[in-house]
Formats: C-alpha cells, structure tokens, sequence
C-alpha cells in the first residue's frame, strides 16, 4: 500500500494539475518518512542479524567440515561427523572435559540458589543493620574484574591442596554468580506483596514456611530466570578455569586450548567443541525466554 | 472468647509517634470498629494486636495473658485484609485449608471443615478456582472464609469492604454484620467509613492522630459526641458546626451574625447542630433566625439546603417535596434540645449541668 501512494507520488509530480495531486503530493513526504524508517530499520535488523548469527553458522558449518574444507570460503562442502567422533578420542577427550562443565556449572547452580534466595528474602523484607551498605557491597564485587582475584585464588587453592579440582572451581564460581542471583531475585521478591506474608503468618505460619510455600512458589519465574543466568555464567567461564584447572577438573572452555596442535589450530575439532559448548546453552536461552515472559506477565493477585 | 485489653500501649516509628498512650477494653464477644480518618493510627493498633508490630512499651492482654512479642502464629488470631492476602497460586480450596493444614487438621476433617466455611459465605462451587479468576467480592468472601474456618479467639478485619464497589459494599456489610452475630467471636474491625462504624459497631473506638478520642456504642457517639471532632466525624452530611464567641448572653458567629441562642458561657465556642435536628419555616419565634440559601440539592429521599451563616456553610435536611432558589431567604430553627456546644479552642464538648 505504501509503495502504492510512493507511486502515485511520484507520478503526479509530472502533472500538478489535477486537486488531487496536489492533496497526494502534500501527503508523500511524510509518508516516505515512515516508509524510510521502517526501511532502515529493516536494514539495521538485517546487519545485527547477519553480525551476530554469521560467526555461528561459520562454527556450526566447520564443526561438520573436513580439515582441509576450513580455509576454502565454498559454501558447499562434503559434510563428515568424523570430527564429533575425533575430539572424543585422545589426546582430547572431551567428553571428560564436558562432565567437569556439568558438575561444576550445575553445582554452582545448585548451591547458589538457595543461599540468594534466603538473602534476597532478607534484605527485602528485614531491615538489617548496615543494610544499604550491605546491598552495595554485595553489588561492588561484581564490578572487580575476575583476572584480578584469580591468581591470589591460584595461590589460595594451591596451599589448600585444592589445585586442578572441581571443588575450587565451584567456590569460586559459586562467589561469582551469587551477588547476581541475588539482586535478580531480591527484584522479584520486592513485587510480592507482603499482605500474603502477613496473611501467611497469622495462619500460622513460621518465617521459613513462608519462604518456602509463599515465596518460593510465586518468586519462581525469578528463580529459575537467576538459575539459568547462573548456569550461563559459570559454563562460559575462561579466566577462571583456565588459572585454576590443568589436567583433572579442566572445563569445556578451556579445552579448546588443547586444539592448539603443531599443524595449526584444529578449527574443525574446535568447532565441533564449540557447538558442544553452545548447545546447553542455546536450550537455556529458550527456557529463559518462556519464564522472563512470565515472570512479568504474572504479578501476585490482590 | 477471650477479652482484648490494651493498657497504655505506645508505638513510635523513628520520631513518629503512631500510637498515643492507648487504653482499651474489648468484651468477649463484642464487635469492636475503630474509626478514624487515615493515619489515626488505628490500623497499627489493629497490627499490634494481630502480633505483626510490637509496642513500643505498654500491654497487650489476651484474658490474663501478655501478649507483647509473641508471633502472630501463636496469638490464634485471624484477619482479613483490605487486599484479601489471598494465596495466588493456590486455588480457593488450599486458600481456606491453609491454616489447617498448618495445624496439621488431618486432611478428611480438612475437607468438611473448608467446605462448611464456604457454604457459609456462598462459594461452594468455586473451590477449585485461583484468586484470579474471581471477582472482588468472591476474593473478599474467600478471605472471609479462610478467616472464620479455625475458629480463632479474635477476628481481626482491616478495612475490608474498601475495595468493593459501593453496591456490593453495601450487601457485604449486612452479611458481615449477620456472620458476626452468627460466630459471637471477639472482633475488631478497621475502618475510615462512619457508615460501617454505625451498623456494624457494637462499641465504637474513634482515633484522632494516635489517641482514642471517644468509645462509646455508636448511638451515644452519635447522640452525645466528646469533641467536636467526633461530632464532625459521625452523621453524613457532617454535623454543622458555627465558630464564634459568646458574649453578654448572645452568640456572635464569625462574620458578624449574631444568633438568638444562649450560649452556656462566654469565650470562643463551637455550635454544632445537625442537619436533621433544624426546622425550616418558623412556627416560634424564640430561637430561629434567617439565612440564605447558598446552594439547594435535591437527593431524591430528602432535599439538602445549604445555607451561609456568617461565612460558615450550614447544612439542613429537608422533605423531598420543597423546593427552594439559590438567594433564597428562609427562616430555620435548631432544635434547642439538640444543640451541642463545643470549647472553640479544645473542641471539648461543653456538657450543661
């Protein structure tokens, strides 16, 4: 329709006689605005698009490309799943490295949940002593760079005898995600009203009762959504690991360092890994969307 | 049953000062309204006896037993909240059976027990529904229900009827008023509205910034007001209420009128009459005097004649059929026995020996 009235534009701009062309005439400039910036947009979309699902569909092809394939820039290939096969075999044995992601990333979850959602509970609904001070010092860790505590955590760990293991690795992320998981869900608790606690207390309920049948359940979306960003966090964690780890506890990330071979990067094997990475990921980004929905759909009810 | 006392009861806030040295008896029994305007402090009255804020010091008695710092889990109290408090994600059913369950009521007797509180309020074929799904009035009955289905010793109601449509409101405040009398528990009941105050109060307790200005059963607050702020507070339209002084045996209001009624002694005073209590048309001349009419209102049941006496509106209620202008000028007459006199400066009413 639009392209329609760019016409009609276009073609009485040749003979202004008629009323109506004048009418129309009057009429296109701002119509072409819109049309332009409804184009633009298009065009804008167009590049985000292509900036960032390039690169992936760049990894997800070479995971299913011979080594020699790589370097060409054809875009048809004799695809093989040889590679999925190969980075399971030594000196790589990824699917060692992958179990290490999972226990460490879902352990973190795990343990963090809980603890913030006790500690968003009480900084919500109790006025601690030093509460504001309290609040901004749980926020200020996240803004100290990870490369900075790392190596005296290397140094820590390494007295401990807890070099090279998981559990050093969940410490840290567990520190890691918790301010984060806090504020998220403190946010969601903050919107419940707290007529129900009340409510839920004169019923008879204990405080911990409350959190767990009142809060927990109507917090969830928020929960979950501060679970998945935990997950997030800890599984596509680098500097970390790759201080921490060497042998045993090494994690999906830093395995695609042992890509690194004397005949060049291994990019087929490391793209391979790469998908593996991306995967648990891609399945949590649509979970989260489906809860983040929710989480702002539903409100408690009066 | 059980008797609520509250002896000397204080709460500060940071400097506020919320409630004033507040002492009260509450029978076994009796419904009890506090009334006031917002932020008279009842409300935190009413959360100090629920257990959901402690005094600042002074008692709080349930029979002979002190209540202060106890949780409200272990006061046996129920309360009904302005915005219901019901449970979101449980359906109506689980709503009542909530405080059953955390007695640990097994779940067959759970079960007549919910469904006999919501035969009672008429929701028997929305058990299985979310608060969600439901009207205002269907959430306030659920609220209602979850309330009375333990049979606490006191009922505690803040300001239910609030947030219902002034029809409704009107239909919930007899059903309210017949469950109470039904159950004969100790309730005290929360509200800004003088209407509920009168209908459903068995005594009535006014709050004024934190102190209780007069308890009384509504009739007497009605009939023989304290201050004049409860004179002004009960009775719509408001009691109308001329400042002036009283000098040499007549009462001058402000604005230069003077009226033919003595006063009961010299010095700034308040007379308060109310609309009800005025004659119009005078058929003695001792005590009536003329005004003009500032505005005329025609209600449908009655007609309500505005007047201004020395600057001050003065409110009348008339018949349904008269029919007045504005600038009219028409005489009145107070009802001399109905005649209330307040200190212009305390607002104390002035009782006659």
């Amino acid at each position: 329709m639009n392209s329609k009235i760019m016409n009609d534009a276009m073609n009485n701009d040749a003979n202004q006689s008629t009323p109506q062309a004048s009418q129309t005439a009057f009429r296109a400039p701002h119509v072409f605005r819109r049309w332009l910036g409804t184009f633009g947009r298009g065009v804008a979309l167009t590049v985000l698009f292509i900036v960032i699902v390039l690169p992936i569909l760049w990894i997800v092809s070479a995971a299913f490309k011979h080594y020699v394939d790589i370097y060409k820039l054809n875009i048809t290939f004799t695809p093989t799943i040889g590679n999925f096969f190969e980075i399971m075999r030594e000196p790589f044995r990824v699917q060692a490295k992958l179990l290490n992601s999972v226990i460490v990333s879902v352990s973190t979850v795990i343990i963090t949940l809980p603890l913030a959602l006790a500690a968003a509970y009480s900084f919500s609904r109790f006025r601690l002593f030093a509460h504001k001070s309290m609040l901004v010092a749980v926020l200020a860790t996240q803004f100290l760079p990870p490369v900075v505590i790392v190596l005296p955590f290397f140094l820590m760990f390494r007295d401990l005898g807890l070099y090279d293991t998981r559990t050093s690795l969940i410490m840290v992320q567990t520190a890691m995600v918790m301010p984060f998981a806090i504020w998220m869900i403190k946010g969601f608790i903050d919107q419940i009203p707290l007529d129900i606690e009340e409510s839920a207390m004169i019923d008879g309920a204990t405080r911990m009762q409350v959190l767990v049948q009142m809060i927990l359940p109507m917090a969830l979306p928020g929960i979950i959504t501060a679970g998945i960003f935990c997950f997030i966090l800890s599984w596509n964690d680098f500097i970390i690991a790759v201080i921490l780890t060497s042998n045993n506890a090494v994690t999906l990330p830093v395995a695609m360092s042992l890509f690194n071979r004397e005949e060049g990067d291994l990019w087929q094997l490391l793209s391979a890994t790469g998908i593996l990475i991306m995967l648990p990921i891609f399945v949590c980004a649509t979970f989260m969307q489906r809860y983040l929905i929710r989480g702002t759909v539903a409100g408690a009810v009066r | 049953m059980t008797t609520v006392t509250l002896n000397r009861i204080n709460k500060n806030w940071a400097g506020f000062h919320a409630v004033k040295d507040l002492s009260l008896s509450i029978a076994e029994g009796e419904f009890l309204v506090l009334l006031g305007p917002s932020g008279c402090g009842k409300t935190t009255t009413m959360r100090m006896i629920a257990g959901l804020e402690d005094p600042t010091n002074g008692d709080l008695m349930f029979d002979t037993q002190r209540m202060n710092g106890v949780p409200p889990r272990q006061r046996d109290v129920s309360m009904v909240f302005q915005n219901y408090g019901l449970y979101p994600h449980m359906t109506v059913f689980d709503n009542i059976a909530y405080p059953l369950k955390l007695r640990g009521v097994p779940a067959a007797q759970r079960d007549v027990e919910v469904k006999r509180a919501a035969a009672r309020v008429e929701l028997d074929h929305l058990l299985q529904r979310r608060p969600a799904a439901l009207s205002g009035g269907q959430r306030q009955r659920v609220a209602l229900a979850r309330s009375i289905v333990r049979r606490p010793r006191v009922f505690l109601m803040d300001e239910p009827l609030s947030n219902l449509d002034a029809k409704l409101r009107g239909t919930m405040r007899a059903e309210l008023k017949h469950l109470a009398r039904e159950l004969a528990v100790t309730t005290v009941y929360v509200t800004h509205d003088q209407v509920e105050a009168m209908t459903l109060a068995s005594r009535v307790a006014i709050m004024k910034d934190g102190t209780l200005q007069q308890i009384d059963a509504p009739e007497t607050i009605y009939n023989d007001p304290a201050n004049a702020f409860v004179a002004g507070f009960l009775g719509s339209p408001a009691m109308n209420l001329l400042h002036g002084e009283g000098r040499d045996g007549a009462f001058y209001v402000q604005g230069g009128v003077t009226l033919p009624i003595a006063p009961p002694r010299e010095g700034k005073l308040s007379l308060g009459v109310r609309p009800e209590d005025v004659q119009i048309g005078a058929d003695q001349p001792r005590g009536s005097f003329s005004a003009k009419i500032f505005a005329f209102e025609l209600l449908g049941d009655l007609t309500l004649i505005t007047l201004k006496i020395g600057g001050e509106h003065f409110v009348v209620k008339g018949d349904k059929s008269i029919r007045y202008a504005d600038g009219d000028l028409i005489t009145i007459r107070p009802d001399p026995q109905r005649l209330y006199w307040f200190d212009g400066v305390t607002g104390e009413r002035i009782r006659n020996a």
